[in-house]
């Protein structure tokens, strides 16, 4: 077993090798590199190449929306992975940004909250698509999770199939609810999108509606697949 | 096949210890967003490819009089000498010392509106830009001039690989540019283009995604720019596409020739340059 895998990394480490003689033939660079990236170009260099090309954008939108704040200036400055100082400050950033619903109630209105789920769109700007902004946005969650039995759905995040077998106490609605308003909390640097406050996609009454979708047991989430309508 | 999984096995042992590589997979089979494409060429063979009528339409537009000048656009110069369109665009986004800028096929096109056709900027705009951003949404058939002559000096390099040497300091500087933009995180969704972009075996929806670090794939998609996008009925750029996704990401909307615009297309260029799929316009896309 570890004679054949380092065979397998020597021959690997040799293939690589002369991947690089080639590239250097032929003048054009290695495998593209998020770390190789930033030792040409640096932040500043890159906003200022953004403000030349997003011109339509408003001083709002820059801000909420161009500019990184805090947690992903850390997060893109060690590659997604800050070490244990980096990310306790990320947490402690994030902790500050958390709201809960104007109501305190975590636990919303499950079918709403599959509504949400499931929109692709919203705060989209530009000449071609925009979204009305007087729409409620939608947050995709099918894109990076199987959420229902049988119901297509992405995989860069765990599936959420049957979530609701965890129950419904206060600390899994705590979690959960953090979960969804700001993943980075819990996970810094994780892929999975903040949704809730400034510059984010969802209010908190709408992440509260998700949080009723992922735990209801009368949720889809939590049906076996013969039990969903199609 | 084994070969393919032992590699990829290794790849990934190796990347444990070199986290360089962490998010770098080349070239190790992107096969299932490889297969989708083939059932849509399959299911839309060259013959039957409405495309081909946009290449006559920009030809006609490209030879006829226009702008304050009254001049065609058959003196442009995209790289090879004024008036060279065969080959051109396999070598393009390429620095032009006369603009000092990196440009697109597209901007390029605009430049040469402005400096042979004598329109002024705001013209430019008005009458070329905005109609292609504003029938650039979902299902708009509409098409646009910019877009038809796009497609007609790009289909004058197929059959010829991408082959772009980025031999002088501002191509390079624009490729990284374009690297630094491809894994840069940013906007409301807090994502860059390498997470739906890097990773072989990822999904959205359940629709495979290309990894357009795989030069097969990269060239199997710059190749087919502009390509007919079945559900629109029209013919879409390469400035089209990436503006799709950096919409989806939440971000501002991406000026056509831009310094980013310019950046990303080179950079995905590069590793279509890397492969040996050849030019093939127009390719076929089922939507966004
Ligand atoms: C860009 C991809 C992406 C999107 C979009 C996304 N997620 Fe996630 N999600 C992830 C990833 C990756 C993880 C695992 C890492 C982590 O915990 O952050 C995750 C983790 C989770 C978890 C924790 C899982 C557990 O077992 O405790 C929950 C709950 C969750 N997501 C819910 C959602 C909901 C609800 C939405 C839509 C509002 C959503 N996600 C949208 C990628 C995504
Ligand atoms: C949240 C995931 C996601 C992100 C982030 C993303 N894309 Fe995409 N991209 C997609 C999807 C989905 C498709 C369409 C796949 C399909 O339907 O075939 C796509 C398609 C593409 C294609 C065309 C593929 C083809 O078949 O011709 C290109 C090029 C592309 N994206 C570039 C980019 C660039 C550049 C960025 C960053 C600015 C980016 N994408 C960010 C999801 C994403």
């Amino acid at each position: 077993m570890n004679k054949q895998i380092t065979s397998i990394i020597g021959a690997s480490i040799f293939l690589m090798a002369q991947g690089n003689v080639l590239a250097a033939d032929s003048a054009l660079p290695d495998a593209p590199s998020w770390a190789e990236s930033q030792k040409h170009i640096s932040y500043d260099e890159f906003m200022k190449a953004a403000r030349q090309s997003f011109p339509y954008a408003t001083p709002e939108q820059y801000k909420l929306r161009v500019e990184n704040d805090f947690t992903l200036k850390t997060c893109n400055a060690t590659l997604d992975q800050p070490n244990a100082e980096q990310s306790a400050a990320i947490v402690k950033f994030e902790k500050a940004r958390l709201k809960m619903p104007a109501d305190g109630k975590l636990l919303g209105d499950w079918k709403n909250g599959e509504v949400v789920a499931r929109g692709t769109t919203g705060d989209r700007i530009g000449f071609a698509d925009a979204d009305n902004p007087n729409h409620p946005n939608g947050a995709n969650c099918f894109a990076c999770h199987v959420m229902i039995p049988g119901q297509p759905g992405g995989n860069m995040g765990p599936s959420l199939v049957g979530y609701g077998k965890r129950g419904q106490s206060p600390a899994i609605l705590k979690y959960t609810y953090e979960h969804v308003y700001d993943a980075k909390m819990l996970v810094p640097c994780t892929i999975m999108p903040r949704y809730g406050g400034e510059g984010h996609l969802l209010t908190a009454s709408q992440v509260a509606d998700i949080v009723a979708f992922l735990t209801d047991p009368q949720s889809p989430v939590n049906q076996p697949e013969a039990a969903q309508k199609q | 096949m084994r070969q393919k999984v032992q590699l990829g096995l290794a790849v990934t042992l190796i990347s444990a210890a070199m986290p360089a590589f962490a998010a770098n997979p080349v070239n190790q089979g992107n096969d299932a967003w490889v297969e989708m494409q083939q059932r849509v060429e399959q299911a839309m063979p060259p013959e039957a490819n409405p495309g081909a009528f946009t290449i006559d339409d920009g030809k006609a537009l490209f030879f006829k009089k226009a702008g304050p000048n009254n001049k065609d656009l058959s003196t442009c110069d995209f790289g090879l000498g004024p008036g060279v369109v065969k080959d051109a665009y396999a070598q393009l986004p390429r620095y032009f010392p006369d603009t000092g800028r990196v440009e697109t096929l597209e901007g390029r096109l605009l430049t040469c509106m402005e400096k042979i056709q004598g329109f002024t900027p705001e013209q430019v705009k008005e009458k070329f830009l905005m109609p292609m951003y504003k029938t650039s949404g979902e299902e708009d058939g509409t098409g646009s001039d910019l877009v038809r002559l796009t497609t007609y000096i790009a289909a004058q390099s197929n059959g010829e690989p991408f082959k772009i040497k980025l031999d002088n300091a501002e191509e390079k500087k624009s490729y990284h540019l374009g690297e630094y933009m491809f894994f840069h995180r940013w906007g409301e969704m807090d994502l860059n283009c390498a997470t739906c972009h890097a990773y072989n075996e990822r999904t959205v929806r359940g629709v495979p995604l290309p990894n357009l670090l795989d030069t097969h794939t990269a060239g199997k998609i710059a190749a087919a720019f502009p390509a007919y996008v079945i559900k629109d009925g029209t013919m879409r750029t390469q400035w089209w596409r990436n503006e799709r996704c950096v919409m989806a990401m939440r971000l501002p909307w991406i000026e056509t020739g831009s310094p980013l615009d310019a950046a990303l297309t080179l950079f995905l260029r590069i590793q279509a340059t890397k492969s040996d799929v050849k030019i093939n316009i127009p390719g076929v896309k089922p939507r966004a």
